[in-house]
């Protein structure tokens, strides 16, 4: 739909605008718990569990299962990926019966394991990455067709990024390479985020925070309403969220 | 400072304490606060109120008739359903409180409140229509296709005398006998869907009948489908027509029995026809405009048509899918329903996709970057810019460059921070900025950016003494303290509640509702956990106990004896005991008995003289606000269980709260700081443009549920 409709162009004065905000109704518990979303989700534990205390709501999630989370993000973002793996898989369920959170985790290993072939590729073609990175290529090569071209096999798209890998190490110069994207730190984040997501789901916790959401949808309806040639008062910056009317 | 100041009189108090109330038969209503507006104008309005009846009824004069607004029932749920029933209620609003207004002229007790009133509009005048550039909702124009329009139809078409049946009787010898009828009203965008069908009486001669919908400016000596801004569905060769002389083959060849359906989906401008209850599928698709006119058009001699607009049941159960999007998957079976579920949850994940592919930079909301944003994005970028393979995986999560994420998450950091900062949330705020200070490190040695530019999220907290102390101020009234606030409010703020008489009465005023709430309490009562609004008209009754004479405060200065019980001071409280245990139902253990009774009515007789002493100081305020506030606070002393009277809502948490709230907006604003926090008013702000762009006829804002989609 489009210009070909639009009317002679209409304005909103400010003073009405603002009539219309006062008639929105917001509850401060909403609010609050927007931003428990976005502080859980994104893995604030701390600020998390303060701002529970503060604002009377209870987190929906156990906290210190996001300073787990965290932990298996950072290790990751950090090139860590054995330990990340490790720890999880090291866990022995009988030693530690009292230890729900790392029961989970394991759980969630196994969980992944079954369920997302391809996070867990990802996983072992960040480990070997990190072996590559480290020079470390006799290992790199043992772990590469012992662990991961059987599943290669079953997976073309797996294959074909196994290879992409492994050419890592036919470059003297890996920077200048086709492949260096691989080694780049947002390959690390990128893995980090998936197994982050992965966990929130497991969680069933939504895997994206609303607040960035809710931001978008503000720009979205801005721009929507400037098509549409009404003139009203705009927030034209997220620094300070104050009106501003065009002058036209 | 313009309040009165808050005195603590030891002077007996003049109000009875509620238990000798109890038996008295004398109707709640029937009491009289001083100037205080006469009970029964507080909600609930449970009887005689005469202006309420009247505001009830549909209007006698010669304006647009006020009837609850009525449309096909599939769309009962759709953002249509919800707008017209506002639009109703306001229209109604501004009714009754243009007759409230007259009758306000006619009875003079009514005079002050009601002039005073902000709200009654000045003009009695009926409601004025316009097709565009319609400001507010009471205005929109939301009415829908009923009936073919008469006086919008092409030469040689017959109607009914209902409109709704049409017939051809030209000579149609070629194409410019072609004759088309518009129906009375658009298709609302804002229905997200809608679909009306048309019968075919008769195929005529060669059944040359074209349905379809266009704009209001186009020709009637066409049909549907020929033209630009015109598309229709043929029923002689079954093809369809965009905009254009030459069909596309669509459906089947239809004619005279068949009944076709057509469905106009404005949240992803397409349209799709049905045949006999049969899902034909998409017809078209980028259709355009906002006022699309459904619309038939015949060629033949005879040809002859019925239009359901939804007033009969449809053949095509477009009224199951509906229903099925609202409860979800459950019984849900209809092959075509799935098709047009599909297609709706379709454009609506394909508008959240795009939407999510904007990134939060101050560039992308800033004026003119509108045009870059709005284009749907491309293609996600693959994850890997090899040029030797392909990407990795089927989906990975489409990456914003580091640039733009960095940006981004600064800005929520900075947006949650604030929202910390502005409640007074201190310990949170503090945590919370250490740990994005952190995370900052980590990430720009991650990314191999420099860190340096960003400022220390620490330094947003600017002051941090005043964070704690707007903390301790809603520790106080949260905990029901209010002096304790108000203290600290005058000692940190002291030009706040000076500045805010208002606000300085509400808190006197909780501060009365607080000490009856430590009375209720002491007296056994307790918040009910799971308060249903509809259940507590009837305990409200069971616990409902009818004041008496007692409380009229003006007229009556000196306690004296009445009846039975009598006034008492709090010297008197050991005469309480017993009037208490003949009440009560003995459900205090006996033990602690008199120990509790004692403070009990230390505390009713501090509440007593407090609440007198606030009447004292108000009770002349003819401000509506005061009154009604201080109507609502003392209608507290006449239930024994406030907790389950028709006011228990002042003694919510809720309202706690909202003073908090209202007493640190205040406080910032003295401080030349935002009265809400960005957070508050950019979610505002959203759902006011969302809701402007559903009255200007956007039909992807038509999807758009804020509430439910971001929080």
């Amino acid at each position: 739909m489009s210009t070909t409709t639009t009317p002679s162009k209409k304005t909103i004065s400010k003073e009405e605008w603002e009539k219309k905000l006062a008639d929105v109704k917001i509850n401060k518990q909403d609010l609050n718990k927007l931003v428990m979303n976005y502080l859980v989700v994104e893995g604030y534990k701390d600020a998390a569990e303060q701002f529970s205390i503060e604002s009377g709501l209870a987190p929906m999630v156990d906290i210190a299962s996001i300073q787990d989370r965290m932990d298996i993000r950072r290790a990751v973002q950090a090139g860590n990926v054995d330990a990340a793996i490790e720890r999880v898989n090291d866990l022995n369920p009988d030693e530690n019966h009292n230890l729900p959170a790392q029961a989970n985790l394991l759980y969630l290993y196994f969980q992944i394991l079954d369920t997302n072939p391809q996070l867990f590729f990802h996983l072992q073609q960040q480990r070997l990455i990190e072996l590559i990175r480290r020079g470390e290529f006799a290992e790199a090569l043992d772990f590469a067709s012992e662990e991961m071209a059987p599943r290669g096999e079953e997976n073309p798209e797996f294959l074909e990024e196994l290879e992409r890998t492994m050419a890592l190490m036919a470059f003297e110069d890996t920077r200048q390479s086709p492949v260096s994207d691989l080694l780049h730190p947002a390959q690390r984040q990128k893995t980090a985020s998936e197994l982050n997501a992965a966990i929130l789901t497991s969680q069933s916790q939504e895997k994206d925070p609303k607040l960035p959401s809710l931001l978008r949808m503000l720009v979205w309806s801005q721009n929507q309403l400037d098509e549409q040639r009404i003139n009203y008062p705009r927030i034209d910056n997220f620094g300070t969220a104050d009106l501003v009317t065009r002058d036209q | 400072m313009s309040a009165p100041p808050r005195i603590y009189s030891s002077s007996p108090p003049r109000f009875p304490p509620p238990h000798s109330l109890h038996t008295s038969s004398i109707p709640f209503s029937s009491l009289n606060f001083g100037n205080s507006p006469p009970l029964h104008r507080l909600p609930p309005p449970s009887s005689n109120s005469t202006t309420a009846t009247t505001s009830a009824s549909a209007p006698t004069n010669a304006m647009e008739p006020l009837v609850p607004p009525k449309y096909p029932k599939y769309l009962d749920s759709s953002s249509y359903a919800e707008l017209v029933q506002r639009q109703y209620e306001l229209r109604l609003a501004a009714y009754s409180s243009d007759k409230h207004r007259e009758s306000a002229d006619a009875t003079p007790i009514l005079v002050n409140s009601a002039v005073r009133n902000p709200k009654v509009k000045s003009s009695g005048q009926p409601f004025h229509l316009s097709l565009d550039n319609a400001d507010k909702l009471e205005d929109l124009d939301l009415k829908l296709p009923t009936a073919w329009n008469p006086n919008d139809k092409g030469h040689c078409v017959e109607l009914s005398s209902d409109n709704r049946r049409l017939k051809y009787v030209g000579v149609g010898k070629d194409d410019t006998d072609a004759a088309s009828v518009r129906a009375n009203f658009p298709m609302r965008p804002q229905c997200g869907i809608f679909y009306f069908e048309v019968e075919i009486v008769s195929k005529g001669r060669d059944g040359y009948i074209g349905i379809g919908f266009c704009w209001q400016s186009n020709l009637l000596n066409r049909l549907p489908g020929w033209d630009d801004h015109s598309w229709g569905y043929h029923g002689d060769d079954g093809h369809s027509f965009c905009s254009s002389g030459n069909g596309k083959p669509y459906g089947p060849k239809f004619g005279t029995g068949d009944t076709i359906g057509c469905g106009v989906n404005f949240q992803d401008m397409s349209a799709f026809y049905t045949k006999n209850g049969v899902d034909l599928g998409t017809a078209f698709q980028g259709l355009q405009g906002a006022s699309l006119y459904p619309c038939v058009g015949f060629r033949t001699p005879g040809e002859q048509v019925e239009v359901n607009f939804g007033e009969r049941e449809f053949k095509f159960d477009i009224e199951h899918y509906v229903k099925v999007r609202e409860r979800g998957k459950e019984d849900f079976t209809m092959v075509q329903a799935t098709n047009t579920l599909a297609r709706m949850q379709e454009a609506k994940g394909k508008l959240l996709a795009d939407i999510s592919n904007i990134p939060i930079t101050e560039s992308a909301i800033s004026r003119g970057a509108g045009d870059s944003i709005s284009t749907p994005s491309k293609a996600a970028p693959p994850s890997t810019p090899a040029s030797t393979s392909k990407p990795s995986s089927p989906a990975p999560p489409p990456r914003l460059n580091s640039i733009d994420d960095m940006e981004s998450s600064k800005i929520l950091h900075e947006v949650v921070l604030s929202y910390m900062v502005h409640h007074g949330f201190s310990d949170s705020a503090k945590t919370f900025a250490k740990d994005i200070s952190e995370s900052r490190k980590t990430d720009s040695m991650a990314l191999l950016k420099d860190s340096s530019m960003d400022t220390d999220p620490i330094d947003l907290i600017r002051d941090e003494q005043d964070i704690q102390q707007r903390q301790e101020i809603r520790h106080a009234l949260m905990a029901g303290d209010v002096d304790k606030a108000i203290n600290l409010c005058e000692e940190h703020y002291p030009s706040v509640l000076d500045d805010n008489d208002m606000l300085m009465f509400k808190l006197e005023c909780h501060k009365f509702i607080e000490l009856m709430r430590q009375y209720a309490e002491q007296q056994g009562f307790h918040p009910k956990l799971a308060r249903s609004c509809s259940s507590s008209t009837k305990s409200a009754i069971d616990t409902y106990v009818p004041a008496r004479e007692g409380m009229d405060l003006d007229d009556v200065p000196v306690p004296q004896q009445r009846g039975y019980k009598r006034r008492r001071s709090i010297h008197e409280e050991e005469d309480s005991v017993d009037s208490l245990s003949n009440n009560d139902d003995d459900e205090e253990d006996d033990d602690s008995e008199d120990d509790e009774e004692d403070s009990l009515d230390g505390l009713l007789g501090t509440a007593m003289t407090y609440g007198q002493q606030l009447q004292q100081n108000y009770g002349r305020d003819e401000r509506p606000e005061v009154q009604s506030t201080l109507v609502e606070t003392f209608s507290l002393i006449a239930y024994r269980d406030p907790f389950q009277s028709p006011v228990a809502h002042v003694l919510d948490d809720l309202r706690r709260d909202e003073l908090v709230n209202q007493l640190n907006s205040a406080i910032l604003v003295s401080r030349n700081l935002p009265g809400m926090p960005r957070l508050e008013h950019m979610y505002k702000q959203t759902q006011v443009a969302i809701q402007e762009l559903l009255f200007s006829g956007n039909g992807k804002a038509a999807m758009m549920d804020l509430r439910k989609d971001v929080l």
